[in-house]
């Protein structure tokens, strides 16, 4: 049980940084083909047009600074989920930076839907609001129940 | 298969606007090149080259709603005087 419990774990975790090594590769490409794209042309047209080809870098460079905060964004998420194995079962915790606080007249369905989904698969979730605006999901994951 | 003045004649089409324009004006710097259309996705693309009947189409492959594929075998059913070219990001990818 243990043995599964952890295969199982183990793949969560994989493809969590599958889905952050893709999401990577999108901004870095998309970035990098604009910035391609974009210096040819301005370096083409830097004698016949300098104004544009002086607008094109300024875009080469909003591109790139938008691309870089995106990638540091991203790290930051990643960092933020903690995955711990241990005693076959699976513990995912995830916070954000903050969230607004509510008011408790509607909770909205999306956590309730996962919390229902979790239940039915014998796994649990906690949330709530945490210290300094933020807001945290625990989901426990035993591996037993595989 | 030229406009009046002997340049070839292109729709292009991209989902992506700022690699669109870049690409268009590079290709409009070929003095035998000129871009009579640009299209953002698939429905566009296929409006385009049924409005200007272009040379050739540069397709994007992937693009929202009707891909470069399914665009290029509509071209190739539809219009095909019109030649069709691939556009991807991902060398080795699709």
């Amino acid at each position: 049980v243990f043995f599964v419990g952890s295969m199982w774990t183990l793949d969560v975790e994989r493809l969590w940084w599958l889905k952050a090594v893709t999401d990577l590769h999108d901004i870095l490409g998309h970035a990098l083909e604009v910035v391609a794209f974009k210096s040819e042309l301005a370096s083409r047209l830097q004698a016949a047009d300098p104004d544009r080809a002086r607008a094109e870098m300024d875009e080469v460079q909003r591109v790139a600074r938008e691309s870089l905060r995106e990638v540091r964004a991203l790290v930051h998420d990643t960092r933020s989920i903690d995955i711990d194995v241990s005693d076959g079962q699976a513990r995912l915790g995830v916070v954000n930076d903050g969230a607004l606080p509510g008011d408790g007249a509607d909770p909205g369905t999306g956590l309730v839907a996962l919390g229902r989904y979790l239940d039915e698969h014998e796994c649990r979730l906690d949330g709530g609001p945490g210290p300094g605006g933020t807001f945290r999901l625990d989901a426990v994951l035993p591996g037993a129940a595989r | 298969v030229t406009d009046r003045s002997g340049r070839i004649r292109l729709v292009l089409a991209d989902g992506e606007s700022l690699t669109r324009g870049a690409v268009a004006a590079l290709l409009g710097l070929e003095p035998d090149l000129v871009v009579v259309a640009e299209a953002g996705s698939g429905d566009e693309a296929i409006a385009s080259v049924r409005r200007h009947r272009p040379d050739v189409a540069v397709l994007d492959v992937e693009m929202p709603g009707r891909d470069g594929a399914e665009v290029a075998q509509w071209v190739a059913a539809n219009e095909p005087a019109t030649r069709c070219a691939s556009l991807t990001r991902w060398r080795g990818r699709t």
